[in-house]
């Protein structure tokens, strides 16, 4: 028995998911930190060429969050969508990790690598657990709003994670 | 989200869901460790005042050192501000559970893993981490460079990865909780100052973890997938191991970016724990309120961009350390507010020399000592002579060692009333008084003096430097007695513990005639905290002084009325005449 109105428990999950989303943003803030460091005071440092299907890729993640906008306008039709184009940004990262394998770049290759795999690797982590509560929204729409939210910053993050892995 | 009043004895006392049941928990796991870290600390000291017994090999010096640290920092210290803030968050703000009262439950299991797995990491090959509580690399991340290198550090990540997971859980409760739950009433500027406490050190604690998480990915991928993150190219035993060429000043900087802030969320609730505890016991409206809170919200804010300081020696840019040493030391502004604040509480006050009290008077005398020696260490110059020495290590143990035990202490004899429906017995909570905070203090102004006199830390045989000779040499055994004096005057809190539990005298529900909220329901609180109706709050937490006589206080939920505070009320107005009464007042 918490004991507090559905009124404060929707205040609460709001509460919840900008903490959630700050300490998202302070875990990739950390590594962006370390990549700058890493990139400017080691010895050598030699960038890998990512494949173009991290740009296919993008162009899903984007397409997946436009459905789920489209489907919060007309209904929640749509999200089911929004969800499967989720689902193919995953493996088609996953294929993506192939393709560097294929041709050569692994994990421990040079520091740019390490970092490539390591910050797409938790991304992904982070989008298996919005899909997660993606699918836990369809089945409780109240639920959506948060999801969705949650989506579309993983959206930021994977942009923000090209960025740094691209510019900086 | 809600959940029924429980039945069977696992889901009312093991899988429980009920906020105070889990806080309890959490001390008691507090306790429990504390044991581990407290004996660890005794094994040093005895090695140190007879390196020549050859008690245990240096290497496992070091783990015992890296073991103390951690355990104590992450598992007795945090752990046990993780259970007050369980079990006072909900009763202070007027909330019959915490926001998320499942997260809660699995926020305390996966922290008892946790501690699970940090003992027995003593027991697999190599034995325990030993690359200190900083877990620099490379020690940290070559398993050739000590023993403690091999699974012993691989299950230390593992159980902070589970630590971390844990204090996120529960902080995201904290936070939801206080900032959505608080009863009808009750503002943020009503809240008591423990509360406060908890959310700011909850804030901090959230924000700062997650670099820290990333540096343990990373070391973790250094150890076993051999990147070179932090790693470099290097000669162990005449081998040279071709690492590549990462940088270790980088997890510095992602370790103190986390250990700083951290250092507050360890200190900031005890120390708020105290100030809610002083007004009850001087019967005057705690000094400043809301200046304690601005400069708790600038200190908290301060101490994410000054982790440097624990890096002057590291090789980084000095001119950063410049930065780095001024930002620092104007954190001396805001605690000196917090510092001013907890005196002028005591200002005219009719000291009530409860044990409470007696431990929130020494949190203020360690504080003092504690923030006075970290002026040098903030300041460049003197930190790089200091930053070897056992100055540091007297400094950090005042600040987070005695500070933080001392005021869990006065929120422990404070609170059990309403934890357990019993007092403690006050003359063995004085004996465990003196014999806990006159040694404590002693102990680590001593190590002050040592670290003055040069004595490295981290050595395992201070008799190996000439210069040691005289005064540091000859100062390891009063400290080392009163490690021990320490350790056997924590058995009377234990018998306490026990001896109240059985017979103490029971509590009522308002045993301190206190205001807060917590105290307006029965002792032990019931589940759901207060009865039918939810509490309406209609002042501050701390209005003492009121009434006719000055005698009276005005409870959070009184309706503005005043109530007049009982037990010792006949003796005082006798002793003190109410003399004063003419110019107390909220």
């Amino acid at each position: 028995m918490n004991g507090i109105t559905a009124e404060q428990q929707s205040a609460c999950n709001r509460t919840l998911l900008a903490a959630l989303v700050a300490t998202v943003v302070m875990l990739f803030t950390g590594f962006a930190a370390a990549y700058l460091e890493r990139s400017t005071s080691g010895a050598t440092w030699e960038r890998i060429k990512l494949p173009p299907l991290v740009l296919v890729n993008t162009a899903i993640l984007v397409a997946s969050s436009l459905a789920l906008e489209w489907a919060r306008r007309h209904d929640g039709r749509g999200n089911k969508l929004g969800i499967a184009l989720g689902f193919a940004f995953v493996i088609g990262q996953t294929a993506a990790f192939f393709q560097l394998r294929a041709a050569g770049v692994f994990v421990s290759s040079n520091a740019h690598a390490s970092f490539f795999y390591l910050l797409t690797g938790l991304h992904a982590a982070h989008v298996v657990g919005g899909l997660i509560a993606l699918l836990a929204a369809v089945r409780k729409p109240r639920l959506m709003q948060f999801a969705r939210t949650f989506w579309h910053f993983m959206g930021g993050i994977w942009i923000y994670v090209l960025a740094v892995l691209t510019v900086l | 989200m809600s959940h029924a009043e429980p039945q069977s004895f696992i889901s009312k006392y093991i899988f429980s869901f009920d906020h105070k049941v889990i806080g309890i928990q959490y001390m008691i796991t507090a306790i429990v460790m504390a044991l581990f870290g407290g004996g660890l600390a005794l094994m040093i000291r005895t090695q140190l005042q007879h390196p020549e017994m050859g008690l245990f090999a240096p290497e496992a010096y070091l783990s015992y050192v890296t073991m103390h640290g951690t355990i104590m920092v992450f598992f007795v210290v945090s752990m046990a501000i993780s259970g007050f803030g369980n079990f006072l968050i909900p009763l202070q703000i007027g909330a019959r559970d915490m926001a998320y009262p499942f997260l809660n439950m699995l926020s305390y299991w996966t922290m008892v893993p946790a501690c699970l797995i940090m003992i027995a990491s003593f027991f697999v090959p190599g034995g325990a981490a030993a690359a200190g509580w900083t877990m620099y690399p490379p020690l940290s991340a070559v398993e050739q460079t000590v023993p403690g290198s091999g699974i012993g550090t691989t299950l230390w990540i593992l159980g902070m990865a589970l630590f971390i997971a844990s204090f996120t859980m529960g902080g995201l409760n904290f936070l939801t909780t206080i900032l959505n739950c608080r009863t009808k009433g009750l503002t943020m500027w009503r809240l008591p100052l423990a509360t406060w406490g908890f959310l700011v050190a909850t804030v901090l604690g959230l924000l700062a973890f997650p670099p820290l998480t990333s540096a343990a990915i990373m070391l973790l991928f250094d150890r076993h997938v051999d990147t070179s993150f932090f790693v470099t190219d290097m000669v162990i035993n005449d081998q040279l191991l071709n690492l590549g060429d990462g940088t270790p000043l980088l997890f510095q900087h992602l370790f103190w970016f986390l250990g700083h802030p951290e250092v507050y969320v360890l200190v900031i609730p005890p120390l708020l724990m105290t100030m809610d505890i002083i007004p009850v016991f001087t019967r005057r409206p705690a000094f400043g309120y809301r200046q304690s809170i601005w400069a708790l919200g600038v200190i908290s804010f301060l101490s994410m961009i000054v982790w440097g300081h624990h890096m002057f020696v590291t090789g980084m840019n000095p001119y950063i350390g410049k930065y780095f040493s001024i930002a620092t030391v104007i954190i001396t502004a805001p605690f000196a507010v917090l510092g001013v604040n907890l005196l002028a509480s005591l200002w005219r006050a009719r000291l009530r020399p409860a044990v409470p009290m007696l431990f929130a008077l020494a949190v203020i005398s360690a504080v003092g000592f504690g923030g006075f020696g970290g002026l040098f260490l903030g300041t460049m110059v003197s930190d790089i002579y200091f930053h070897e020495t056992y100055f540091v290590v007297g400094h950090f143990h005042l600040m987070i060692g005695t500070v933080t035990l001392l005021g869990i202490f006065a929120a422990w004899y404070f609170w059990f009333p309403k934890m357990f429906g019993k007092k403690m017995d006050e003359n063995l909570g004085r004996w465990h008084f003196w014999l806990t905070a006159l040694p404590m203090i002693a102990i680590f102004l001593l190590m002050h003096l040592q670290g003055m006199g040069g004595m490295v830390r981290r050595t395992f045989d201070p008799g190996t430097y000439e210069y040691n000779a005289g005064m540091n040499m000859a100062l390891r055994f009063p400290i080392t007695i009163m490690a021990y004096v320490l350790f056997i005057g924590q058995m009377i809190f234990f018998w306490n513990i026990v001896r109240s539990l059985k017979r103490g005298e029971p509590a009522g529900e308002n045993p301190w005639d206190a205001a807060t909220l917590e105290w307006i329901t029965p002792s032990p609180a019931p589940h759901g905290n207060f009865g039918a109706a939810l509490p309406v709050v209609s002042c501050g937490p701390y209005e003492y002084s009121v009434g006719e006589d000055g005698f009276g206080y005005l409870p959070q939920s009184g309706g503005g009325e005043v109530a007049v505070h009982s037990p010792a009320s006949a003796e005082e107005r006798e002793e003190t005449g109410g003399t004063d009464s003419g110019e107390t007042g909220a």
